[in-house]
């Protein structure tokens, strides 16, 4: 949803990333576009199992000259939220930012890979 | 079994709420064509044009800024990431493929002192206005 508010005086437009998912047998790739957003402009919150991914992207370097042409918001907080199944280890997600792509690897739990089960003699 | 458990990571709302997004957009005043890419601000000075691209992704050499006397031209290349082994998409939101994106100057600029820089997928490309065409002062000498 795209909603505007007032952060210490600035206007920051809240807008859903775009993302790409893929999933492997052993894994679940997400790979979200924030353009704009720095390493340090990044989080991202585990709670339960649902995943919430935060960009915010850097001020813009000032200069003397007038906005004449406007096609994208300049300050803005990506957000987009997921729900993880639960063959996912949440322990072991890890992510990365650069040239404003934010990529999660999600580990799916070993356990449930199907394994054989000895049987003992009784 | 796999499969139900990856339907559960996305939210069928989301698409729903992306109709509304593309409204908000429109109302908002930001004059955006979708399909237009890579989306652009531009911002105009008295010695200067400067404009900011999204271009999540590419890595700068998969860019090609090409500025003449009067237009400013913009070219690359989206990839998406290498799908890993055996994976699949459950969701594809990204676009790819390549792309240009040209716009006319409101003035002469020069060409030899244009600037780009790509920065958290923001590419910033910065055009001074051409020295003929910049107002000179001229000195009254007195007799």
């Amino acid at each position: 949803m795209t909603e505007q508010k007032q952060v210490q005086g600035k206007d920051i437009t809240q807008v859903t990333p775009r993302v790409d998912i893929m999933e492997t047998e052993s894994n679940v790739y997400l790979v979200a576009e924030m353009p704009g957003v720095g390493e340090k402009g990044v989080d991202i919150d585990l709670q339960g199992n649902t995943l919430t991914i935060r960009g915010n992207t850097e001020a813009r370097e000032q200069c003397d000259c007038k906005l004449a042409k406007a096609e994208f918001y300049m300050n803005k907080s990506y957000e987009r939220q997921f729900t993880l199944g639960n063959t996912i280890d949440a322990a072991a997600i890890t992510a990365t930012m650069k040239d404003g792509i934010l990529r999660l690897n999600l580990p799916k739990l070993k356990e449930l890979a199907p394994r054989k089960i000895q049987v003992q003699a009784g | 079994m796999w499969k139900a458990s990856g339907t559960a990571l996305f939210d069928p709302w989301r698409d729903l709420f992306g109709i509304e997004n593309g409204i908000n957009e429109f109302l908002s005043g930001l004059n955006y064509r979708r399909g237009d890419f890579p989306p652009a601000n531009v911002w105009t000075g008295d010695d200067r044009i400067e404009f900011e691209f999204e271009v999540p992704g590419i890595p700068a050499d998969k860019l090609e800024v090409t500025a003449k006397q009067d237009t400013l031209t913009v070219r690359g290349t989206r990839e998406a990431d290498p799908l890993p082994e055996g994976a699949t998409f459950l969701r594809q939101e990204r676009g790819e493929g390549t792309f240009a994106r040209s716009f006319s100057l409101p003035f002469k600029v020069d060409a030899d002192a244009v600037e780009a820089k790509y920065r958290n997928g923001i590419l910033k490309v910065v055009l001074p206005k051409s020295k003929e065409i910049m107002p000179k002062k001229i000195s009254v000498v007195g007799e």
